[in-house]
């Protein structure tokens, strides 16, 4: 089952903090007054956030290659994510962006020397994205409860040791151009502001907390500068 | 004003992104003279125009370059900082045309091929000005053979790789290697979210910082230019 939505800036609620916390712990804004506030005033309407999931009801699992299997596709997850999703009997496959219109509009103030706004509706974008999946995740949760299911966190591919490179099976689960997000070879999104991961559901399924204390990886940047950013 | 209290004025104009008189940035120096201000001044005022820019315009941008990397100061502020040194640069352009003061050198920098991000890499690329260097930037996506080509044109130049993803980084390596393929010679630095030090003793590459700073202090180091 194919799902699509899109949401309105200001239903969001993106504030001056949330641009602060996704720039750097302990960034203040203060110093340019007027200019988050003006930038966040006018993302309003450059901002154009849509996504979408697939719902695959029931999954099978490979235990000994710990993949999942969606259909007749396999996903790769890494051992940790596959440790998470293990109690789940299915599976949501998404993915979300904050638009084409927002970057270009950042880059177009950055050539022309607007170097500091071009930047701060650049990170709008990375928050409107990141906001948008909070909402959808608790919709989700709403829906599954009613269903008596559970929802596991979401999982995205390039973290908790998901090779990015499985951007491309990702992919090949939803319709081409789903959403207006189209893959690269080299499994970059376009738009640029865009997010895909999967969430399992099931019955027995508990939303746990970030696997960061089991996972060997402490260069990850998400684990190291403890990021906002949870796609 | 003093020579030396000019320069620090300069320097200190740019630490914290004070563009000009007109610009309200920060709040505190409002209505101020700049960075472009005191650069006219100290050089109207017989300022040796390669003094401007090691004392009071490098000066700021190494202390910019610095609290960046311990994360005292964050993107905006360096932003700034940037359009700072870049109004004081305006004044010195005809010194560096005359010849009269000189870059420390060209240093040839781009996003890799597949890759469309380009703030880590601009941001590498103001700090790098800001420390004496030319910068040929050749934007985002950039193939080896570009790499290859701007290297000709530019044979001593230091190159700088980014990439933000571990798919894009992969990349990085057949650029490495053909540039040293090229001339064993050549300095490769690279840099982005999922390199690591491992994987640029891997590929053969010169150097990986975390941060602009750290490239700085390796290359006045290597080319002995502090
Ligand atoms: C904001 C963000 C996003 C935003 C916006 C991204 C954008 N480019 O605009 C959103 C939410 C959309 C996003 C999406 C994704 N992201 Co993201 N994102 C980030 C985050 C948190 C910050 C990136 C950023 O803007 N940094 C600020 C800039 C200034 O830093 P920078 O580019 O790294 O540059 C600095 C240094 O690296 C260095 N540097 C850079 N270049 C060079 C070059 C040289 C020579 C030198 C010396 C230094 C140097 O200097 C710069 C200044 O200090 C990073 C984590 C992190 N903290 O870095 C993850 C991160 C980049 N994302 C990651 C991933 C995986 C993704 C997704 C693939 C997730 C997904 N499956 O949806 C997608 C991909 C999007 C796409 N279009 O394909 C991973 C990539 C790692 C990997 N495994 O490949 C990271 C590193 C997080 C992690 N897992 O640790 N992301």
């Amino acid at each position: 089952m194919l799902r699509r939505f899109s949401y309105d800036f200001n239903e969001l609620s993106v504030t001056k903090s949330d641009l602060e916390e996704c720039i750097g712990i302990g960034c203040d804004l203060n110093s340019f007054p007027g200019q988050p506030e003006e930038a966040l005033k006018s993302a309003a309407d450059i901002c154009q956030i849509q996504g979408g999931y697939r719902i695959f009801e029931t999954i099978g699992k490979d235990y000994k290659e710990r993949q999942l299997i969606a259909g007749e596709h396999y996903l790769k997850t890494g051992r940790l994510i596959f440790g998470q999703l293990a109690e789940s009997d299915g599976l949501l496959v998404f993915v979300c962006t904050a638009g084409e219109a927002i970057s270009a509009y950042a880059g177009k103030l950055m050539d022309k020397g607007d170097t500091l706004r071009g930047y701060l509706y650049d990170v709008i974008g990375s928050v409107c994205v990141e906001k948008a999946l909070d909402k959808m995740e608790k919709e989700l949760d709403a829906q599954m409860r009613k269903r008596s299911l559970g929802l596991t966190r979401r999982f995205s591919p390039g973290y908790c040791g998901w090779d990015v490179a499985g951007q491309q099976k990702l992919f090949s689960l939803l319709p081409e151009g789903f959403c207006g997000i189209s893959l690269t070879s080299s499994s970059l999104m376009k738009p640029i502001k865009s997010v895909s991961g999967v969430m399992g559901f099931g019955s027995k399924v508990v939303k746990q907390e970030r696997p960061c204390s089991i996972c060997g990886k402490r260069d990850c940047i998400y684990y190291e500068r403890n990021s906002p950013i949870k796609h | 004003m003093k020579h030396n209290e000019i320069l620090e004025k300069i320097a200190y104009c740019i630490e914290y992104g004070k563009i000009d008189r007109n610009s309200p940035f920060p709040p505190n120096l409002k209505g101020q003279d700049g960075a472009g201000e005191y650069t006219q001044m100290a050089l109207e005022k017989g300022i040796r125009a390669d003094d401007v820019l090691r004392m009071g315009l490098m000066q700021g941008m190494d202390r910019v370059g610095k609290k960046f990397r311990e994360n005292k100061i964050f993107v905006p502020q360096v932003l700034m900082s940037a359009k700072a040194m870049n109004s004081s640069m305006e004044h010195l352009m005809p010194f560096f045309t005359s010849g009269e003061i000189r870059s420390k050198g060209k240093f040839i920098i781009g996003t890799v091929l597949g890759d469309l991000h380009d703030i880590g890499k601009n941001l590498v690329s103001m700090i790098l000005k800001g420390n004496g260097w030319e910068v040929i930037d050749l934007g985002i996506d950039v193939s080896s053979e570009k790499f290859l080509d701007a290297l000709k044109e530019h044979p001593d130049s230091v190159v700088g790789l980014s990439a933000l993803l571990t798919t894009t980084m992969a990349n990085m390596k057949e650029t490495v290697e053909k540039i040293k393929d090229q001339n064993s010679e050549t300095c490769v630095a690279i840099g982005g979210a999922p390199v690591t030090r491992e994987f640029c003793d891997r590929i053969g590459a010169d150097i990986y910082s975390p941060d602009p700073q750290g490239l700085v202090d390796y290359l006045n180091q290597r080319y002995n230019a502090g």
